[in-house]
């Protein structure tokens, strides 16, 4: 058999990737081109591992929940407190009152709020911002009847200046 | 030959995402991204006295009219001249002007720095957002006792 002078001097020639990669002009066999794509995942947890811890602090604050109907809006104000422990709720709606859900009138209130304050020693009053005055005055009048001097209004913490 | 066993130590990360995605999705859906306070009222109930109070303190009066107007006035005022005790501001576009009354707190508090007591006497057709407005800026003036007076 004889040897092509030019056959061996192709076959070892030192492969250039590059010019191998080239689709115009393939000096070197056309070789089989394959895209992958890498993802860097360890960024990916870092910034997943940041937001879980960011938002399970931002959840914890606070002592406890309060239930606000979708059209209450409550009123705004930035010296605020925290909402405290061994408090009752009393909610004001379209002149109604609710203590945990149980629609009561002004008598029935007194009532319970009497029987409320031997374990509870603040009243907090959650009603709309557009409600008048008048509307509040039954729960604030029976609140300091059943002996509770402790009365706070509920509302949204507003940015401090 | 025997072949040297690799050592490296290799983490699959893909449950690890899961994982950290299902936290994601739980804590976005029970957030809570409004934050309800609230605001105290200091009540005096038969004859309950608040520890080293006197008898008569200074306080700080305001009183609601019906037409959104505020009347406020300084009880017990006896340092204080004659022309800043009494002050009538008017409403502002129909609800209280809480800024000048906060003014005016300012400058009460400046006169008597022990002024931390204030009563708010709301009409009935008072706003609510009004008297929340005014105990805001009481709070904000450093007088922490304030107290309603019912209808």
């Amino acid at each position: 058999m004889k040897f092509n002078e030019s056959q061996i001097l192709n076959q070892s020639l030192i492969q250039s990737m590059l010019k191998g990669q080239s689709s115009l002009k393939p000096k070197q066999k056309i070789m089989k081109q394959f895209f992958s794509l890498s993802l860097t995942l360890t960024s990916l947890v870092d910034g997943f591992t940041i937001l879980v811890i960011y938002l399970l602090v931002s959840t914890t604050s606070g002592t406890f929940e309060m239930k606000i109907p979708r059209e209450m809006i409550l009123p705004e104000a930035t010296q605020s407190e925290l909402l405290a422990a061994k408090s009752i709720t009393v909610r004001v709606q379209d002149n109604k009152y609710f203590i945990n859900d149980r629609v009561l009138n002004i008598e029935q209130l007194g009532i319970v709020l009497r029987g409320e304050r031997k374990i509870n020693e603040r009243i907090i009053v959650q009603a709309d911002k557009r409600a008048n005055f008048s509307s509040l005055n039954p729960v604030v009048l029976s609140g300091l009847r059943a002996g509770f001097s402790k009365i706070s209004f509920a509302v949204l913490q507003g940015e401090r200046n | 030959m025997e072949k040297e066993k690799s050592l490296d130590f290799e983490v699959n990360l893909m449950p690890m995402i899961s994982i950290l995605a299902v936290c994601i999705c739980f804590l976005l859906l029970t957030g809570v991204w409004v934050h309800v306070g609230t605001l105290n009222l200091s009540q005096a109930v038969g004859t309950e006295v608040p520890l080293g109070a006197s008898e008569n303190p200074t306080a700080l009066w305001v009183r609601f009219e019906n037409d959104s107007s505020v009347q406020v006035s300084v009880k017990n005022g006896k340092d204080l001249n004659e022309n800043i005790k009494v002050i009538t501001i008017q409403h502002l576009d129909r609800h209280v002007n809480a800024r000048d009354i906060e003014r005016f707190a300012k400058n009460i508090k400046v006169a008597m720095p022990q002024l931390n007591v204030a009563l708010i006497l709301p009409a009935a057709n008072s706003s609510y957002e009004d008297i929340v407005a005014v105990m805001d800026r009481l709070k904000k003036q450093d007088i922490t006792n304030i107290g309603i007076a019912p209808l």
